[in-house]
């Protein structure tokens, strides 16, 4: 059982960056469930082998980034449409008027394509570096940054703030 | 119009992003708990792999087997190109004439051959 602790430990130590990073690629709130699961029962089926894994955390991410692509991949087979999300971003200060702005980056979120989603949680809110971020989703450095940039200048096109 | 980094960041930051719940901590876990009791199905490719792959130089070792494999295919190719091209003892036995079918075509074309020098 002692893997079983070692799993507990890593989702404590990963599971928000996953859970988020599934969250702003697939954009579906039950889907990302079902991909930090998906990486937890991989993880559990692949214990042997995990000892070689250099970086973790790259390691855990790509696993997510693939499972999320894998997910939004077949849910457009099915040509399911993204249903609201509304609360994907909140204010993270109890001003009014950052509220407003969440609720409205919230609803233009949506309009992002999802490899620049990917690349604003990975680099922001995860605090990755372009160069991780690229070894995580499979891109080139400079592919990773232009997207983070472009969703962020996007993004605030969207809410009529640039 | 360009927004600057320094922009960007202050507008990221006034938000943040959810997080998962403890309910899907409770869900996972106990779902890759099964996942670990249960024996992994490997292919019997891989399970013929997986120990070769965990010795330590294992590509100059793949390398090699494959090279091996293919001088072996060789081997046996040209061992059977030689058994059909070349005819058997018994098989010339039973043409007498085989070895002698050039000699007689330049006769026949009025061309010298051997038979002519004797």
């Amino acid at each position: 059982m002692g893997n079983m602790a070692a799993l507990d430990g890593i989702y404590d130590a990963t599971a928000t960056d996953l859970y988020r990073l599934a969250f702003w690629r697939t954009g579906i709130r039950s889907d990302a469930e079902d991909v930090v699961q998906t990486v937890f029962v991989r993880l559990a089926e692949a214990r042997g082998r995990l000892a070689a894994v250099r970086d973790p955390r790259s390691y855990h991410l790509a696993m997510a980034h693939r499972a999320a692509v894998d997910r939004r991949r077949s849910a457009s087979a099915r040509a399911l449409p993204l249903p609201d999300e509304p609360d994907l971003l909140q204010a993270g200060l109890p001003d009014p008027g950052r509220a407003v702005d969440a609720r409205r980056a919230s609803a233009a979120w949506r309009d992002l394509p999802a490899p620049q989603r990917e690349a604003i949680v990975l680099h922001h809110f995860s605090g990755l570096t372009f160069a991780a971020i690229g070894r995580v989703t499979g891109v080139p450095t400079f592919t990773a940054a232009s997207r983070f940039r472009n969703g962020i200048r996007a993004l605030r096109r969207l809410m009529g703030l640039s | 119009m360009m927004t600057s980094p320094t922009e960007d960041r202050k507008f990221l930051d006034s938000l943040t992003t959810l997080s998962p719940s403890e309910d899907l901590r409770a869900r996972t876990l106990a779902a890759a708990r099964r996942a670990a009791t249960t024996e992994p199905t490997v292919r019997p490719w891989r399970a013929l792999l997986v120990p070769f792959a965990a010795q330590p130089g294992w590509t100059s070792s793949l390398v090699a087997l494959l090279m091996a494999h293919l001088a072996v295919g060789r081997f046996l190719e040209g061992a059977r190109t030689a058994r059909i091209t070349s005819p058997r003892d018994e098989e010339v036995a039973a043409q007498p004439d085989l070895l002698q079918l050039p000699r007689i075509e330049g006769l026949a074309r009025g061309v010298p051959g051997d038979g002519d020098r004797s």
